[in-house]
């Protein structure tokens, strides 16, 4: 996520020129600065419809359509349209110029989303398999990858092997509130109830407010622990 | 414990080259198995066809359900018979394995008196030492010797660290008496899956390792942690290991019988595979 935006905002810039250009095959450019803009307001229906129109209008390089697939499948997944999101992340990826592990970060996330627990966990698996760590080969692994890892093994219910997961995760960056989150989830379905309580104690203490919702709060409300 | 030992934890401050993760084979998920339930055929008299049929059938299921019942008692009698420990052989048989097994043994074991000073653990029982994180407090030394298979155990020995940038080290097991080969060579017929039990160097080691992620309870037997290479970041060695004791007290002249978890050893995993431990202490 981090490197995607500048390079989105520099795609956007370019685009934006190019399309302010007399030429009518320039002209249509114009569709894909549009869905950037329209991806940066949130407004997903209209991210899918000008990422659609800058797809069939232009010819565009694969590093720059793989890009808009991505814009794509981030709005489909903020749409909760799951399997369209897995579908324009895999184009996406197919387009890429070379493998990107965060991308299959991404996707595992929005098979877990698509309701494919066993997929979103052998993409993780194929990151660690290959040494892929999330700022390339041989990088090692940190936050991300365990935090998926954990997310994808909860969903298939291995809890012991998510809160292990976690932990790992946690050794890298002990300051990620949801990892404390995650892994009070996955002692809670182990029974581990003093154990869950004291990481969703660390995570009400930690977790910025913002993204915290009403299911997270009800979680926690059973633990008789409230959001400072 | 030997400098050289392939399994040691590193002397603190010195730090010990760093390996790549390699690629490891993938593991396979358990099948889901099935069952395909045939029906029985049974004869009735055609006379009696609504009242008859349902009675012999709940007959049946009854006498199912008694012998089921029976069989189940039998066998949980059984297992309850050969989870109890009576000889210094079994006991070493269930440490060998560096699981739980051996601490879950020790709850109803009936061993020689004199020899292993227990205590309660949560659920569990342990030979009592002060405390595995505090030098000087990892050992007991048994009044009377404990004789496995001819082997003078002496002591029991419990530590745990935590090495930065290197990862946790757990090492709990018997001192004994002789020489590491012939220690080993006595021992090597108790031990659970001795093929793996062969010597690296001077010590004799059955060694695994396990990923993050992977089910709790499976462990690779291959593409294992080379000699002198920490483990890992997202890997937990563990190593059955009998090695020529430390330089120092109380390990020193005598031959160790360790097991040992080494590398991303996370409370989860300890929760499973020592109960005996609380199992936060390296957090």
């Amino acid at each position: 996520m981090n490197t995607r935006w500048p390079a989105l905002i520099a795609c956007s810039v370019i685009l934006t020129g190019c399309a302010g250009m007399q030429n009518p095959q320039k002209a249509n450019l114009v569709h894909c600065a549009n869905q950037f803009k329209a991806s940066k307001a949130e407004n997903y229906p209209l991210v899918l419809q000008e990422g659609d129109l800058c797809l069939q209008k232009n010819t565009l390089p694969a590093s720059l359509q793989s890009l808009i697939y991505t814009v794509q499948a981030d709005a489909y997944s903020n749409l909760k349209h799951f399997p369209e999101a897995v579908a324009a992340k895999e184009k996406s990826m197919q387009l890429a110029v070379k493998p990107d592990p965060r991308a299959n970060l991404d996707l595992s996330a929005m098979y877990r989303d698509a309701g494919n627990p066993k997929k979103a966990l052998e993409l993780v698996q194929y990151n660690l398999d290959n040494g892929m760590g999330e700022a390339g080969k041989g990088s090692g692994f940190h936050m991300p990858t365990y935090y998926h890892l954990g997310l994808a093994l909860t969903d298939l219910g291995q809890y012991r092997e998510a809160a292990e997961a976690f932990s790992t995760g946690l050794q890298r960056q002990p300051d990620y509130a949801w990892a404390y989150y995650e892994r009070g989830i996955a002692y809670d379905h182990l029974g581990g109830r003093d154990d869950a309580k004291a990481d969703f104690m660390k995570f009400s203490q930690i977790a910025n407010k913002k993204y915290v919702l009403e299911e997270h709060k009800a979680k926690l409300a059973e633990y008789r622990i409230s959001m400072p | 414990m030997t400098a050289t030992g392939r399994f040691q934890p590193v002397t603190i401050g010195r730090k010990r080259p760093e390996s790549d993760v390699r690629s490891m084979p993938a593991f396979s998920q358990k099948e889901k198995l099935t069952f395909s339930r045939r029906p029985v055929l049974l004869k009735f008299p055609t006379h009696q066809p609504t009242a008859f049929v349902p009675t012999s059938r709940m007959i049946l299921m009854f006498l199912s359900l008694f012998f089921g019942v029976v069989l189940l008692a039998v066998g949980a009698a059984c297992t309850a018979q050969a989870q109890t420990v009576t000889t210094p052989e079994q006991l070493l048989t269930e440490f060998s394995r560096c699981d739980a097994h051996f601490f879950e043994s020790l709850r109803d074991a009936r061993l020689p008196v004199g020899t292993l000073r227990l205590s309660d653990y949560g659920s569990v029982k342990a030979p009592t030492i002060m405390s595995p994180l505090q030098e000087g407090g990892t050992y007991q030394h048994f009044e009377t010797p404990l004789i496995v298979n001819g082997v003078r155990m002496v002591g029991y020995y419990n530590q745990a660290e935590t090495i930065k940038n290197v990862g946790n080290f757990l090492f709990w097991g018997f001192v004994a008496d002789g020489l590491p080969q012939e220690v080993a060579a006595k021992l090597k017929p108790l031990i659970v899956d001795n093929a793996r039990f062969v010597s690296q160097g001077k010590a004799i080691t059955r060694a695994e390792i396990r990923r993050v992620g992977d089910p709790i309870g499976q462990w690779r037997t291959e593409e294992l942690t080379g000699p002198g290479v920490a483990t890992p970041f997202g890997f937990v060695d563990r190593v059955l290991i009998v090695d020529t004791g430390d330089t120092t007290p109380p390990l020193a002249g005598h031959t160790t019988v360790f097991c040992s978890l080494q590398g991303t050893v996370t409370a989860p995993l300890l929760q499973v595979y020592r109960p005996d431990l609380n199992a936060h202490l390296l957090d």
